[in-house]
């Protein structure tokens, strides 16, 4: 418990800047919304010779697109993409910072096993990213209704914000994964902006349609926001990928970190 | 035997170099499966259907900029070649600013820096060695990613003639490579706690980035344009006959050699803490 409140009260201050950060964001996005559903009559006559079937089998229903969340569920990916970020900054470090810092021994001679150090620890790292979703979430909501003057949907805006927790999620398990494997990770902000934006470029060309098969490589591609808004619901084989992945990548973590030597400096 | 000074910065050169391979040979290995799995992907203008043509011309510009598609025609080589190259850039971006932070960081993290300075080199050929390695890394990941397009390019589109659009997206990408490289170095010598540089420039690298999607999306905020360089050379521009404009050249090289210069001044005065 001393441990987890420790690294808690360590983290909550960049909690808060993080979800301060990522709700700028989502400000300027939805301040961007109205001129961005002016080009909804533009786009519907261009396209009004072709049949919907050709424009469902392309992906997307314009209504649905230019609707309030059709719009924030685009530029969604961008907060996604920074939480990801804080995701597996919080799985890294926590962890790392033992080996960098050289107290790892330190902690080995207190009267705690390995398994609830790192269960401490995780759970710290953990328990800050909710405080920063939370805020996030639950904020943006606030904006998008006071800002937006046409009804939204709070359950789909719900499924929405689940697909995001899920998704960080993944690079939290990651970054547990690196630091349990690596130990002195030189720059952890460093190392995880540069694992997680080489992620969502993969995803930019699986989005931008030049190689679709990568979707399942890029946790950002694993849910279909139009889709989810147009009511068919998750895709359940990523549902099960991205849950499996979380928990063998922690289990794995957790087997590695307790069987490690943990050197003294 | 007392070895040379000119020898002595020759092996610091060559123990960075050495202690970078591995890292390098990860971003490259990494580079070319990207290059490769989107380049290689192209497959030319008769094998896209008429509607999908269609949709994409109607598309608004605020999801063209997201694809990273805005002004790119894919169904051209230089419409794929626009694609990649600006996902390339950025990841160019983060690998410099990376690399030019903790090449002079890690003496400190590593506690090695009273050791260094033991040795009859003055600092300041201790930085210039380090810098002239990082620089070599630099230079490796632009010509590898240019080589690999060029090759990719050529097979896939015969004919195509891309080799000037590519040598000016490379110089561009070159360019905005050294400033974030020396923005690292630059903030590793100067800051307190020099560890802090690193994640300090990724981080500019990454709002850099957001800054370049939101000047695309809405008139309003196009303003911000000049505050990311990586508006200053986007390969749709170029690849639509733009080429380098010098005022970007200018205000980069202007940089770039600012945060050199601060650089070698900053780390200098040093408190080397260990």
């Amino acid at each position: 418990m001393n441990i987890f409140l420790h690294e808690l009260k360590s983290n909550l201050k960049s909690a808060v800047i993080w979800a301060l950060s990522m709700l700028l964001l989502a400000l300027i996005f939805i301040l961007i919304y109205p001129s961005f559903a002016q080009g909804e009559v533009e786009m519907k006559n261009l396209l009004a010779g072709y049949p919907p079937q050709v424009l469902k089998a392309f992906g997307f229903d314009l209504n649905i697109l230019f609707s309030p969340l059709g719009f924030y569920s685009l530029v969604f990916q961008y907060i996604v993409l920074c939480g990801s970020i804080q995701a597996m900054i919080l799985g890294c470090s926590l962890i790392s910072k033992e080996f960098t810092k050289k107290t790892a021994d330190f902690l080995m001679t207190k009267p705690v096993s390995r398994v609830s150090v790192i269960s401490a620890k995780t759970s710290a790292g953990l328990s800050s990213l909710i405080i920063t979703y939370v805020l996030v979430v639950g904020l943006t909501w606030v904006l998008l209704i006071s800002l937006i003057s046409q009804p939204i949907d709070f359950g789909a805006y719900m499924k929405i914000s689940i697909t995001f927790f899920l998704i960080e999620m993944m690079f939290f398990a990651i970054g547990v994964f690196v630091a349990v494997t690596v130990r002195k990770v030189k720059s952890v902000t460093g190392i995880s902006i540069g694992i997680v934006v080489g992620f969502f470029v993969l995803g930019l060309l699986v989005s931008s349609g030049i190689d679709v098969d990568l979707r399942y490589l890029v946790p950002f591609k694993y849910y279909d926001y139009i889709k989810i808004l147009g009511g068919n619901g998750f895709e359940l084989n990523f549902v099960i990928i991205n849950i499996l992945f979380v928990l063998i990548t922690i289990s794995v973590s957790y087997v590695i970190y307790i069987k490690s030597d943990i050197h003294a400096a | 035997m007392r070895i040379s000074r000119e020898a002595l910065i020759l092996n610091i050169y060559l123990r960075e170099l050495k202690a970078n391979a591995k890292g390098l040979l990860l971003w490259l290995l990494w580079l070319i499966v990207l290059i490769a799995a989107g380049m290689g992907k192209f497959a030319g203008a008769e094998n896209s259907s008429q509607s999908v043509n269609a949709i994409m011309e109607a598309m608004p510009d605020v999801i063209l900029a997201m694809f990273g598609m805005n002004g790119l025609d894919l169904d051209t080589i230089e419409g794929y070649y626009g694609v990649i190259s600006f996902l390339v850039l950025i990841m160019a971006a983060i690998h410099s600013g990376m690399l030019g932070s903790v090449i002079i960081a890690k003496e400190e993290r590593d506690k090695t820096s009273e050791f260094l300075f033991v040795r009859p080199v003055t600092r300041t050929s201790v930085i210039t060695s380090k810098i002239f390695a990082a620089l070599t890394n630099v230079v490796l990941f632009n010509l590898l990613s240019f080589l690999t397009s060029w090759i990719i390019a050529k097979t896939v589109a015969k004919g195509s003639s891309l080799s000037s659009i590519m040598l000016n997206i490379s110089v561009g990408m070159l360019l905005i490579q050294l400033l974030f490289l020396f923005m690292g170095t630059c903030l590793a010598s100067g800051l307190k706690e020099s560890g802090k540089a690193s994640g300090i420039t990724t981080g500019v690298v990454l709002v850099s980035y957001i800054t370049y999607i939101i000047s695309d999306m809405d008139e309003r905020f196009r303003f911000l344009k000049v505050l990311t360089p990586f508006k200053y050379f986007e390969p749709a521009s170029i690849i639509n006959g733009a080429g380098l404009e010098t005022i970007y050249v200018a205000i980069l090289l202007i940089l770039t050699a600012l945060f050199i210069i601060a650089t070698y001044i900053f780390f200098q005065k040093r408190d080397l803490n260990s």
